[in-house]
């Protein structure tokens, strides 16, 4: 007979006590998953926006909150593309309007849930990239004409030949585009005229991007850019990361405090149960001593039952967290959740299903270390003693 | 297997106070002996088993086990002992309720390392044995109290013992039912040359047993040889 055996039939034989305890389990990891899925997509989709741009230099307001090179709030005038292209080793400069939309329903929210970039037709494949594209690009000096995300496409509807209206101004959709970058999948890409027209940044902009030649020193033109031009800052790549990085710092100890926490109260409710389970149970452990069983197996049936409970408890937790977490992104982004569903399975990342049912069980397995003294340590002669 | 006991005692404390469960005993078990220990409730009867058996140490005194003084063994050695040549039988039984008869059987062979085949075999021949063939996958709260005394003697048997302690093994049973069980116990002990050592109230066991000690207040007061 094995062990695993008669930890099965211990735990299901006190069904009621035994489905609490993995509720309560499943209940942690359950937000675990969903705070450990949106943090790290929430990461993911910050560390991505750094595929824009690369080797370029970035140029936003002085007064701007920059994520990766992507500024929130803050504008300089359209006329600081000229003083910039007029810097020894500058080869191009392209002005950029980057508008976040945050209002959810009406209320603002603290997630982006889609973004316009307006910036001058002909420099929009240095957005798009290699992304897949149906439909075509914009004609050339085409006002009325954007490309929009697949995931807004999906939301709303839109297909290439769409008619959309923004703001009062309805454009004509060329084309589509698909991933890679989350950005990108909620982005609305128009005219620089047009965004400015239409977000109302007259002869404004609030971002630059600024390529130099081979022989250039990025380093050296970005300090001269921001010598010439007090109120804008001038990011290199490495700088960009180093101005992200405490946010994410931020994003990912702030899930890692929650999961910790959640991962204790785990522990507490096996060790509880654990106990409560072995104080009810003294009479089997004292008898399995008295047949001759080592400390060790005793201790071990303890840790198998409370890891059994945890890998239950986690598998269902995964399951309610990615539902539970493709909830919470759609309410604040306002993408249904039926959109979600195709995906669910890829909100929490293969590598973290992994992570959680082993942390989970290992913790579980932890938490059953006391009652698993105690339990070892339960003889016989005790028991018969409390008998008669 | 031969046992003996010198001057064994036992002393519990309770708070300040201190009670003397078994007081200086000291006897003797030949091997395949029947010996039944008898006394009233509280007499230490169930204490001196267990020091007998290994779970419990003295506070004082010796236990011989074929020469061998258990009492400077490591826990590890004693567990051993228990686990390869005593069975036990308990007054309550102390069936795992989770198992079935069957599996309860199997356990000791199971901690004993036995392969699972073997332990099946071997479990199944002694339900057969003890009458209870046909009730192998049921649950102890499934039985009554004769059969799952009847699994509690199959089990005490699992990695065949050389002897076995019993605490009145009739003391939960109805008198038709004990005296199946005695019958049962003393048959198998019989042809399979086992020693028993068994505390009881039941007069049916003491007729069976080649010796009876009387216990009194933790202290043996008279040894008799049934002829």
């Amino acid at each position: 007979m094995r062990l695993a055996t008669i930890c099965l039939r211990n735990l299901s034989h006190r069904k009621l006590r035994t489905s609490l305890c993995i509720f309560g389990v499943a209940i942690a990891t359950c937000f675990i998953v969903a705070v450990g899925a949106i943090t790290y997509r929430y990461v993911e989709i910050i560390t991505e926006l750094n595929i824009f741009f690369r080797g370029k230099i970035v140029v936003v307001p002085r007064d701007a909150i920059v994520i990766q090179g992507f500024p929130l709030g803050g504008t300089f005038p359209q006329s600081a593309i000229y003083d910039i292209s007029r810097i020894n080793g500058v080869r191009k400069v392209t002005p950029m309007v980057v508008v976040f939309e945050f209002n959810v329903r009406e209320n603002p929210n603290v997630i982006p849930i889609n973004v316009t970039i307006g910036l001058p037709v002909k420099e929009w494949p240095l957005i798009i990239g290699s992304a897949t594209l149906k439909g075509r690009m914009p004609l050339k000096n085409s006002t009325d004409e954007v490309i929009v995300g697949c995931s807004i496409a999906d939301q709303y509807g839109i297909s290439v030949g769409s008619k959309i209206n923004i703001k009062g101004r309805e454009f004509n959709v060329c084309g589509i585009v698909e991933g890679p970058s989350a950005l990108l999948t909620r982005s609305i890409i128009m005219g620089l005229e047009k965004a400015q027209d239409v977000f109302g940044y007259p002869l404004l902009i609030n971002m630059a991007i600024v390529d130099f030649d081979n022989n250039a020193v990025q380093d050296g033109i970005a300090s001269e850019i921001e010598n010439n031009l007090k109120y804008v800052m001038a990011l290199t790549s490495e700088e960009r990361n180093i101005l992200t990085k405490p946010i994410i710092d931020f994003a990912v100890s702030w899930g890692l405090t929650i999961q910790a926490i959640l991962l204790s109260l785990s522990m507490v409710l096996t060790a509880i149960v654990g106990i409560m389970s072995v104080s009810e149970r003294r009479k089997d452990f004292a008898t399995l001593d008295a047949l001759g069983a080592r400390s060790s197996y005793i201790f071990r049936i303890i840790l198998l039952e409370n890891s059994i409970t945890g890998f239950v408890g986690s598998l269902l937790g995964i399951v309610f967290g990615t539902i539970i977490a493709a909830f919470l992104a759609s309410f604040y982004t306002t993408i249904p959740f039926n959109q979600f569903l195709s995906s669910l399975v890829s909100i929490p990342q293969p590598l973290y299903i992994v992570e959680v049912i082993g942390l989970v069980t290992a913790v579980c397995c932890v938490g059953g270390i006391i009652p698993a003294i105690k339990a070892s340590k339960i003889r016989i002669s005790e028991i018969l003693k409390a008998e008669y | 297997m031969k046992i003996k006991t010198v001057d064994l005692t036992r002393i519990y404390k309770m708070g300040s106070s201190e009670i003397v469960a078994v007081n200086k005993v000291s006897i003797e078990v030949n091997e395949n002996q029947i010996v039944a220990i008898v006394g009233p409730t509280g007499s230490g009867k169930t204490t001196l088993l267990n020091l007998i058996g290994l779970n419990d140490y003295p506070t004082s005194g010796k236990i011989f086990i074929d020469s061998i003084d258990t009492t400077l063994l490591p826990a590890s050695e004693r567990r051993k002992i228990r686990l390869f040549h005593i069975g036990f039988i308990f007054q309550s039984f102390n069936l795992l309720p989770t198992l079935t008869a069957l599996e309860n059987v199997e356990l000791p062979m199971a901690l004993a390392g036995k392969p699972e085949e073997e332990q099946k075999k071997r479990a199944s021949e002694l339900l057969e044995t003890v009458g209870l063939s046909d009730r192998a996958y049921h649950r102890p709260k499934e039985l009554s109290t004769g059969e799952m005394q009847r699994v509690a003697i199959a089990r005490a048997l699992a990695n065949n013992p050389k002897v076995i302690i019993a605490d009145e093994p009739t003391g939960e049973l109805d008198s038709k039912t004990a005296k199946e069980i005695i019958s049962l116990l003393f048959n198998i002990s019989k042809n399979e040359r086992k020693t028993v050592i068994a505390a009881t109230h039941d007069e049916k066991i003491v007729n069976f047993a080649d010796v009876i000690y009387t216990i009194y207040d933790g202290k043996i007061k008279l040894k008799m040889k049934n002829l």
